[in-house]
C-alpha cells in the first residue's frame, strides 16, 4: 500500500487521540480499564507504524 | 604549554572541529524547530522518577502546583535572558567560547567532569528502563533507601539493558536519536493517559473540584514516606528551576541556541517545560500514588497503560541514555587517543551499565540532578561575567586565547573556590546554587581585576 505523508499524519494523530479519549472515558467511568488498556496498546502499534513516515528526521539539521 | 598538554588540547579540538566557526547566517533556524526540539527533549525517563519523588517526599498539592509554576517560569526566563543572548551574540558552542576564556586545559577538565556526570545520569536512565524489563521476569525493584544492588536478578537485568543500549549506541547513535523524535509525542500521551486512567483507583473524580480534593488528600498529602525528607514550596520551585541548570545558567544550550535568529527564541524552552516539567511530573505523581507510593517506574507505567506503559518506560530510558552515553564517550575519547569511536562508546557503556546496577543513582535522582547543575554552574558564571561584566569594567576579555594560556587560573580558582564555599554553606542542597552563582561571578570579576592590576 502506498502511504502518503498526509495520510500518515492523520492516522498517527488519531492514534494519540484514541489513547487520550479512552483514558478520559476510563477516568469518567464510561469504559472498563481493560478496554482502555487494549486500545492503548493497539493505538501504540498504530503510532509506531505511521508516525515515522512523517516524524522521522530526514537530515542532520543541528536544531 | 607542554607537549603532552598541547596534544590533549589538539585531540579535544579535533572532536569539536565541525562546529569551530560561528554559525553562518544562512544556517540559522526558525522558531518552530526550537519549539519542537524543546518539546521532544524534556519529556524523558527522568519525568517518571521526578514527579513520583515529589509524592514520596510529601509535597502538599498547593506547594506542588504553584512551586512548579514559579520554578518553570524562572527556568524559561533563564534560557531567555542568560544563555540565548550570549549564544546569538557569539554563535559559538560553550566548548569553543570557554576555550577562548579559560584555555584548552580548563575546557578539558570541564569536559571530563561533564562526562563523569553524564555517565551517572545515563546510568539512572538505564535503571529506570530496567524496572520495566524486570516486570517480565518478576524481579523486585530495589527500595527507596537501597544503595547497593539488591539481587542478582536486578544486576543481570540492568546489565542486559545497559548492554543493549550500548550496542545500539555503537551501531547507530543517530538512528536512536531519530527514533527518540518519533516517540516523544506518544510518550507524552502515555503520561497523560496513564494519570487519567488511574485517577478512579485513587478516588471518584467528576469535576475539577473533586480532583483538587483528591490531590490534597490522597496524592500530594504533605506527608512524606517514612525516612524521606519533607519538601515544601521552595524545594519544588528551586528544583524546577535548576533541573536543567547546566543547560541554561550553565550555558551548555549555547550549542543549540547559537542557531536561533533572535535571542527571544530562549522563551521557546516553555514548550519543553510545560509538558515535560509540569504536566508529566504531575502525571507521574498521580501514577505513583495509584500504586501505593511504591517507587517503581516500570510498575507504575505498566499498571497505568499495560504493555504500552512498560514500553514507554523502556523507550524513555533508552532514548535518554543514548545521547547521554554518546556525550560521555565523546569526552572520554580525548583521553583515549587513536581509539575507534565504537571502542570508546563500549567503555562508556560498560561504565554506565555498572553504575546503573546501583539503585542509589535513581532513588536519589533529585539530589544527583542538584549536584550535576551545581558542579557545572560556576563555569556558566565565569562565561557570563567574561561576556557581560569584564568589558564594562574595561578588563581584558579572552585572556586565555590572547596570551595562549593552557589554563586560565582565575577561572579554575573561581570554579574550585565556589564549589568549596557552596558546599560549606549551611543551606539545603537545592538552594546552594543561587548564592553560588553570585559568589562565582564576584570571585571571577574580583580575581580578574586583581590580576589585571598585576
Amino acid at each position: 500500500m502506498h502511504v502518503t505523508k498526509p495520510m500518515a499524519v492523520i492516522v498517527s494523530l488519531l492514534s494519540l487521540l484514541v489513547i487520550l479519549v479512552l483514558a478520559a472515558l476510563r477516568c469518567c467511568g464510561s469504559v472498563a480499564f481493560e478496554t482502555y488498556r487494549l486500545w492503548t496498546n493497539i493505538a501504540t502499534l498504530v503510532w509506531f507504524a505511521s508516525a515515522p513516515w512523517w516524524l522521522w528526521p530526514r537530515d542532520q539539521s543541528p536544531v | 604549554m607542554s607537549a603532552q598538554s598541547s596534544s590533549i588540547a589538539q585531540r579535544l579540538d579535533q572532536l569539536y572541529e565541525f562546529d569551530r566557526e560561528p554559525v553562518r547566517p544562512d544556517k540559522l533556524q526558525g522558531a518552530w524547530k526550537f519549539a519542537a526540539l524543546y518539546a521532544g527533549e524534556h519529556v524523558a525517563a527522568t519525568e517518571f522518577v521526578i514527579g513520583a519523588m515529589f509524592v514520596i517526599h510529601g509535597v502538599a498539592a498547593k506547594d506542588l502546583f504553584w512551586g512548579l509554576l514559579l520554578g518553570n517560569v524562572l527556568a524559561v526566563l533563564s534560557w531567555a535572558f542568560i544563555v540565548a543572548p550570549i549564544a546569538v551574540r557569539t554563535r559559538l558552542t560553550l566548548y569553543w567560547y570557554l576555550r577562548k576564556i579559560a584555555g584548552p586545559g580548563l575546557t578539558f577538565l570541564y569536559n571530563v567532569a561533564n562526562a563523569f556526570l553524564y555517565a551517572i545520569l545515563a546510568g539512572a536512565m538505564i535503571s529506570v528502563s530496567a524496572t520495566a524489563v524486570g516486570l517480565a521476569f518478576d524481579i523486585k525493584t530495589p527500595g527507596l533507601s537501597d544503595v547497593l544492588p539488591t539481587s542478582v536478578g536486578w544486576v543481570v537485568v540492568t546489565l542486559f539493558v545497559g548492554g543493549v543500549v550500548t550496542l545500539f549506541a555503537i551501531l547507530g547513535f543517530d538512528k536512536v536519536s531519530k527514533f527518540s523524535s518519533v516517540s516523544s509525542p506518544w510518550l507524552f500521551a502515555i503520561f497523560i493517559a496513564g494519570a487519567l486512567a488511574l485517577l478512579p483507583d485513587i478516588g471518584h473524580v467528576h469535576s475539577l473540584s473533586d480532583f483538587w480534593t483528591l490531590a490534597k488528600t490522597r496524592i500530594w498529602t504533605g506527608v512524606p514516606e517514612p525516612g524521606q525528607e519533607k519538601y515544601g514550596f521552595w524545594h519544588i520551585a528551586f528544583f524546577a528551576w535548576f533541573c536543567n541548570l547546566a543547560m541554561h545558567v550553565g550555558l551548555s544550550d549555547m550549542a543549540i541556541l547559537r542557531y536561533a535568529r533572535k535571542w527571544t527564541y530562549g522563551f521557546l524552552s516553555a514548550f519543553g517545560m510545560i509538558p515535560g516539567h509540569y504536566i508529566a511530573w504531575i502525571a507521574s505523581g498521580i501514577m505513583v500514588a495509584a500504586v501505593g507510593r511504591k517507587m517503581d517506574p516500570g510498575l507504575m507505567a505498566y499498571t497505568a497503560a499495560g504493555l504500552a506503559g512498560a514500553l514507554a518506560v523502556l523507550v524513555a530510558g533508552w532514548t535518554t541514555s543514548n545521547p547521554t552515553m554518546y556525550r560521555a564517550g565523546l569526552a572520554l575519547q580525548v583521553v583515549t587517543p587513536n581509539w575507534a569511536r565504537w571502542k570508546v562508546t563500549l567503555v562508556a557503556g560498560l561504565v554506565t551499565s555498572v553504575v546503573a546496577c546501583f539503585p542509589v543513582v535513581f532513588m536519589r535522582l533529585l539530589d544527583f540532578v542538584a549536584l550535576y547543575g551545581l558542579v557545572l554552574m560556576p563555569i556558566g558564571a565565569v562565561v557570563f561575567a567574561e561576556h557581560w561584566i569584564l568589558p564594562r569594567l574595561h578588563l581584558q576579555q579572552y585572556k586565555a586565547e590572547k596570551r595562549h594560556l593552557f589554563i586560565n587560573w582565575t577561572a579554575l580558582l573561581t570554579w574550585v573556590a565556589t564549589l568549596a564555599l557552596v558546599f560549606a554553606l549551611p543551606i539545603h542542597l537545592f538552594f546552594k546554587w543561587l548564592p553560588g552563582y553570585f559568589i562565582a561571578i564576584g570571585l571571577y570579576v574580583g580575581l580578574s581585576f586583581a590580576t589585571a592590576r598585576e
